[in-house]
């Protein structure tokens, strides 16, 4: 039975990363508006925090492995709206609890 | 079925009506529908929490009647929102309806499917509509609305509400499903939930016992005390096997559910489109960090900028061609009829001359309206709000509670109601308490008709300046608040982004419409009526002889606004300028009174004049000379880009009458009356001070008397203060001791009241903490 796409993005999110909601989605291969729900979820629940990037250029750079130089596939896609400036990390504290 | 009236729920129900309900998550397109089905016209906007009352309308399927609900939109029907999403809750759990129609946008199918999920534990007739299957398309996601209506058991209908495409098939299967409604079929959900339901749902009484189990499980504060056993019954039967939190487990139930209904209905593969594309493109500048709130800016800029400058084109040809009907050609008229000099000049000059002044405003005001609808559709505006998330959290804000700040563009009253979208009350009456200073429609006629005098060539930047002033202050305002007397951390929001539509022309004329028909009628009918009152009323005055009727310059009215006069002093009003003052008195109870006061006033002033233009009228020519305006004033259109603030027209006087081109008489005794820069802090302070009596209700109502009367006193200081330093500091070279002296005194009464709003914050946290103690 598949998991719950509420309970993998609290997992990929467990492991530690701040990520921004589109490359939650992509990395889960969720859409982002379902992704968008499940955040709002553990936001209400106290899971999660939102963290504001202060350099846009990481969003889009950090999930690339490859040498393309930006022009490649996975460099372009997580360059989606809404994903600019906000991440959100998972609190330590409430994961203990 | 039962049909009766709904008491306890507030309402009454359309006597023997069948009624449906409109619900679904916000911004997919519910009150666009109401409006296909009852012919209405409700605000409508690219953006989540538009509405936040329910409301109720008729519409016809063939020959038979029905009522039909427009609730709030909704994320869950368990909890969570505003009070707005609370309207929609109450309504769907507890009231009478014959249909639930659920709409859900088509592009965005997986996160509408959780609310469906609840709505089919409810167990009552359903119908969905598949709304923006154009969007969906667009995105590359083809929805099978056939597939989807048998695995749920309900009718789908595919829509594209916006164009009012699928309405004919709606009507029909709504007739359908009223007829023989269906119930939703329940979701095959993990076999140790469905018998942790079911055992429990078997000791809750009543029809909705399967949702109440669902909601006493995953939320069980609210569990009724005999039931606390039956919950922890199948509490421990469901973690038996799992570690997880209920309220993880359950909604994770329904995320599952979703995702595989979704990957069952949806037909994906095809290629993003040029929406898609677009918006992409488009929101990595204008949701960008840095860029994004001077993006903002700018648009706002160019929205004011343009429109007052293309409205400048028509502007005279509006004023002088309705003066030579409403006023002359209408004087005239009752001349000729051999009604008396009083009757003519009340009639004519008063609400002829209100009527011109209201006329006059339209080409601007109307392009302003324009705009802000093709904004609004266009999903920039839910943008602007994303983008001012960051802003806003700064000084202790939701992002959301822009939303509110753009509806008060518009009018203060459903500004300060929608705040209810606000789900933390704290953030809520910090929300409320800025709506006072966002500039209305109402504020915008005192704005243009100034601008039209003093700032002819310059009149949108000035007025871009106010609306900017106006954010500014309600910033400010909810940084002091929420730094003093309303301390606390804002919570955060996931906004859901619209994508970005073309706006239909239709939409966006009929909202422009809407806006001004209801500006013209309801600032017209204020203007007009106290034109007629002011002409009427016998100029009544003290004299030595005691109360003698007098002429309007020597009248109580004129009395006790001179005696006011010194209180604005500091702000460049002078003693001859007590009309000024008038229309500020006045203007507390509405903001369109202070420009009928000064018409009012300024018409009765110049009467003898007017009757002579009432004697000899050249209709014909007049008309001529109006509609030569238009080419004269096009060819001025991009006069002012050289100087893009017009900041150096603020000390001339003369400059500005001869620039204004003002025909009628209330705008001529503006230019006599104010300069430029005391016509600049007369505008701030009616950009500040109260709003009007229905805002003032709508607060009392939202946040109580005491934030209420808080927010009048604030208002006037803040207005007198900001008003105070803009002369005294534009005037320094005159009288730099007085101008420090009134700085100096001004800043030490914020400083008083930082400090009592301070001690009033400790005293709040200190009860708080009493309290939980206790």
């Amino acid at each position: 039975m598949m998991q719950s796409p509420l309970f993998r993005i609290r997992d990929l999110l467990r492991d530690g990363e701040s990520l921004s909601a589109a490359e939650i989605a992509q990395r889960l291969d969720l859409p982002q508006d379902l992704v968008d729900a499940g955040l709002q979820h553990w936001q209400r629940r106290g899971m999660i925090t939102r963290v504001q990037t202060l350099v846009q250029a990481q969003v889009s750079g950090s999930s690339c492995q490859s040498a393309c130089a930006g022009a490649c596939a996975a460099c372009v896609r997580p360059q989606l709206p809404a994903s600019v400036g906000t991440r959100y990390r998972w609190r330590a504290r409430a994961t203990a609890a | 079925m039962a049909r009766h009236c709904q008491a306890s729920a507030g309402t009454r129900r359309a006597e023997g009506l069948p009624r449906i309900a409109l619900v679904g998550n916000p911004n997919c397109g519910k009150t666009t529908i109401y409006n296909l089905l009852t012919g209405t016209h409700q605000t409508v906007g690219n953006w989540p929490g538009v509405t936040v009352e329910r409301r109720s309308g008729s519409a016809r399927l063939g020959d038979e009647k029905i009522e039909v609900i427009d609730l709030p939109g909704i994320y869950s029907l368990l909890g969570g929102g505003g009070e707005d999403q609370a309207v929609a809750r109450h309504f769907l759990r507890d009231e009478e309806v014959e249909l639930i129609v659920q709409v859900l946008d088509a592009s965005t199918l997986e996160r509408q499917l959780l609310l469906t999920a609840e709505l089919v534990e409810l167990q009552r007739p359903l119908l969905l509509i598949l709304n923006m299957v154009d969007e969906a398309e667009d995105r590359g996601q083809r929805v099978d609305p056939q597939a989807l209506s048998l695995q749920l058991g309900v009718p789908v209908v595919p829509m594209v509400a916006r164009k009012g495409k699928g309405l004919r098939e709606l009507r029909m299967a709504l007739r359908s499903a009223l007829r023989s409604p269906s119930l939703p079929q329940r979701p095959a959900w993990p076999a140790d939930l469905e018998a942790a339901l079911h055992d429990f749902a078997a000791q809750i009484d009543g029809a909705r016992g399967r949702f109440l189990a669902w909601q006493y499980l995953e939320l069980p504060e609210n569990t009724p005390q005999a039931l606390l056993a039956a919950r922890a019954a199948a509490a421990q039967h469901l973690q038996a096997d799992s570690a997880e939190d209920l309220a993880d487990l359950l909604p994770a139930a329904r995320f599952t559910w979703a995702a595989q209904l979704a990957a069952q209905v949806i037909a994906s593969g095809g290629k993003a489109g040029w929406r898609q594309h677009l918006t992409r493109h488009l929101d990595r500048w204008i949701l960008h960090d840095w860029l994004g709130v001077p993006i903002f800016l700018a648009v706002l800029y160019l929205v004011f900028v343009v429109s007052f400058s293309g409205g400048n084109v028509f502007l005279d040809f509006f004023d002088q061609a309705s003066a030579a009907l409403l006023m002359h050609g209408f004087g005239h008229l009752l001349l000729l009829s051999g009604a008396p000099d009083w009757i003519v000049s009340s009639l004519a000059g008063g609400i002829g001359g209100g009527l011109n002044l209201v006329i006059s405003f339209i080409p601007p005001i109307g392009l302003t309206f324009l705009f802000l609808a093709f904004l609004e559709d266009s999903g920039y505006m839910a943008r602007a709000a994303y983008v001012m998330d960051r802003l806003m959290r700064r000084v202790g804000l939701p992002g959301n509670a822009l939303v509110p700040m753009v509806i008060g563009f518009g009018c203060n009253v459903p500004a300060i109601m929608g705040a209810r979208i606000i789900d933390d009350p704290r953030g809520r009456v910090l929300t409320v308490l800025m709506q006072p200073f966002m500039s209305c429609s109402a504020r915008l006629t005192i704005y243009m008709a100034f601008a039209v005098v003093f700032f002819r060539g310059n009149g949108g930047q000035v007025v871009f300046l106010l609306y900017l002033t106006g954010i500014v202050m309600a910033l400010f305002t909810a940084w002091l608040l929420g730094k003093t007397a309303l301390r606390g951390e804002a919570r955060p929001f996931v906004m859901e982004l619209p994508p970005y539509r073309l706006p239909s022309l239709r939409s966006v004329v009929l909202q422009a419409w809407q806006r001004l028909r209801i500006f013209i009628l309801r600032v017209g009918k204020v203007i007009a009526a106290i034109g007629f009152i002011l002409f009427l009323l016998p100029g009544i005055g003290w004299t030595s002889q005691g109360l003698r009727a007098t002429d309007i310059d020597h009248s109580l009215l004129a009395q006790g606004s001179e005696a006011l006069v010194p209180v604005f002093a500091p702000m460049g009003i002078e003693r001859d300028n007590w009309p000024a003052v008038a229309g500020l008195v006045a203007g507390a109870a509405a903001k369109e009174v202070v420009i009928g006061t000064l018409n009012g006033i300024y018409q009765r002033q110049a009467g003898g004049d007017l009757m002579a233009q009432y004697r000899q009228v050249d209709l014909l020519q007049e008309l001529r000379d109006a509609l030569a305006t238009i080419p004269e004033n096009a060819g001025k259109l991009f006069s002012s880009l050289g100087d893009p603030l017009g900041l150096g027209d603020l000390a001339n006087r003369d400059a500005s009458i001869a620039a204004s081109g003002a025909s009628s008489e209330t705008l001529g005794s503006l230019a006599q009356s104010f300069t430029p820069l005391t016509a600049l802090a007369y505008l701030l302070f009616v950009l500040l001070y109260v709003p009007c009596a229905s805002t003032m209700g709508a607060l009392r109502r939202e946040v109580g008397w005491g934030w209420m009367l808080f927010s009048v006193g604030y208002g006037i200081g803040m207005a007198w203060a900001v008003a105070t330093l803009v002369y005294q500091w534009g005037t320094y070279a005159a009288h730099p001791q007085a101008t420090w002296l009134w700085t100096a005194g001004i800043a030490v009464a914020l400083g008083i009241l930082l400090l009592a709003l301070r001690r009033q914050g400790r005293h709040q946290q200190n009860q708080l903490r009493f309290q939980e103690q206790g």
